[in-house]
């Protein structure tokens, strides 16, 4: 995950300020995956997180004529993503229940690889479940920085914190995983 | 624990998640033409609308025809107007400080400096509230006083309606023009973080405020004290 802003990210930055449509489509096109999938984080199911992200680009949309010259824009993007997915939360009816928020990391139903092996298949329904079951801190962090594999920046930005506490965080949260992963066995 | 880690992304590759839906197209209709600020709020507009709307509620209700209406000044950027009733603060844009962190911490958070006045001393309290474009800083000396800096550049945007039973006292800061509010509370209007206009009661330690700004960051002193002394603090304002 490249944090900076690429030159041509820059150019279609700049247009899009200047009310270029076409420009901030590209730029909804080159991110839209990335800030789905952390307004997935952040939201009860996939139906949440869709409207969350059409809300957040929209906005940023909006904002853009603000937005700094030179400044990254995958961390701004991702602040406003998950903050609209969680405002989305607190004003929804509050249907966060665990199994939830397992089933919209849940892939669909695939075509059964050859490496799909029973045992991997185990193994990955316990690391899920255990990631369900993780405080609602532990689990972003973790889904964010490793299943996502955000930059520390862009999961900061995401959690509305410092670098330096992704890391500690994060740290902390795989102790807990570690240890429930253990129990469970 | 590395294990744990590889684990996690590769549990996460494109296959952990939902398919990502087609959101650019679905967003398409809702981004021509970008939406300008409501003509209320547009700057070159701002005033004269208010203004009007305010005389035109003037000349309609005879009560208000007595009512004091006027722009009562211009400091750090924030434009005071002077009407006849304070409109109430939507319930829902309840106004807070923000969240506690360190001076460390909120220097190294917000893109302007954030000084502290060497007349108060270290502040025993900072807050960071990042509803406000650019974000703001509050240090809090208990009930004494607040000063809150905030980035320029929401200046041109905040409106602070004052009532009648507000005084309002033109005066100077390192040169550049200040004012001093005692009396009744007031509302101030700015900009949240996405542009919308949020509305906010005037929450104070007592009702006196001092507007002012130095070196582009604008400031809100809000404290007990009179003049003299807001002017003392104001003027102390250091890097350290």
């Amino acid at each position: 995950m490249v944090g900076g802003s690429t030159d041509r990210e820059r150019q279609l930055l700049e247009r899009a300020r200047r009310g270029d449509v076409s420009a901030f489509d590209a730029l909804v096109r080159s991110h839209q995956t990335v800030a789905f999938r952390t307004a997935c984080v952040f939201s009860a199911n996939p139906h949440d997180a869709e409207e969350a992200t059409q809300d957040a680009f929209v906005k940023a949309w909006r904002a853009l004529p603000r937005f700094r010259r030179g400044a990254p824009f995958r961390p701004w993007l991702l602040a406003i993503v998950a903050n609209e997915a969680r405002s989305r939360g607190r004003s929804g009816a509050r249907r966060s229940r665990r199994e939830e928020r397992a089933a919209a990391l849940e892939p669909a139903p695939s075509p059964d690889g050859v490496e799909a092996t029973v045992l991997v298949r185990e193994r990955r329904a316990e690391l899920t479940a255990a990631l369900a079951e993780l405080p609602e801190r532990d689990r972003a962090v973790l889904v964010l920085r490793y299943l996502l594999d955000l930059s520390e920046r862009d999961t900061a930005a995401a959690l509305r914190c410092r670098p330096g506490t992704v890391k500690s965080r994060a740290s902390r949260a795989l102790e807990r995983l570690r240890a429930d992963l253990e129990a469970g066995r | 624990m590395t294990d744990l880690r590889d684990e996690l992304r590769a549990r996460g590759g494109g296959e952990a998640w939902p398919p990502t839906p087609d959101i650019a197209t679905a967003i398409a209709p809702r981004l021509a033409p970008r939406r300008r600020p409501p003509l209320a709020w547009r700057p070159a507009v701002a005033l004269p609308t208010l203004l009007a709307v305010l005389v035109a509620c003037v000349a309609i209700v005879p009560p208000a025809r007595t009512a004091v209406l006027e722009l009562v000044g211009l400091a750090g950027g924030e434009e005071v107007i002077r009407v006849p009733t304070t409109p109430p603060a939507p319930p829902t844009l309840a106004p807070g400080r923000g969240r506690a962190l360190t001076l460390t911490q909120a220097r190294s958070a917000v893109a302007f400096p954030v000084r502290v006045p060497r007349a108060l001393g270290p502040p025993p309290e900072v807050r960071l509230d990042r509803s406000l474009a650019g974000g703001a800083v509050s240090l809090i000396y208990g009930e004494r006083a607040v000063l809150t800096a905030f980035r320029g550049r929401t200046l041109p945007f905040a409106r602070k309606m004052v009532g009648p039973r507000t005084r309002v006292v033109a005066t100077t800061v390192a040169g550049r023009r200040a004012l001093f509010l005692s009396g009744a509370p007031l509302q101030w209007i700015a900009l949240d973080q996405n542009g919308e206009p949020q509305a906010r009661t005037g929450r104070l330690v007592n009702a006196n405020v001092l507007l002012f700004d130095r070196a582009g960051v604008g400031y809100r002193l809000e404290t007990g004290a009179g003049l003299a002394r807001a002017l003392q603090i104001a003027r102390s304002l250091s890097d350290q």
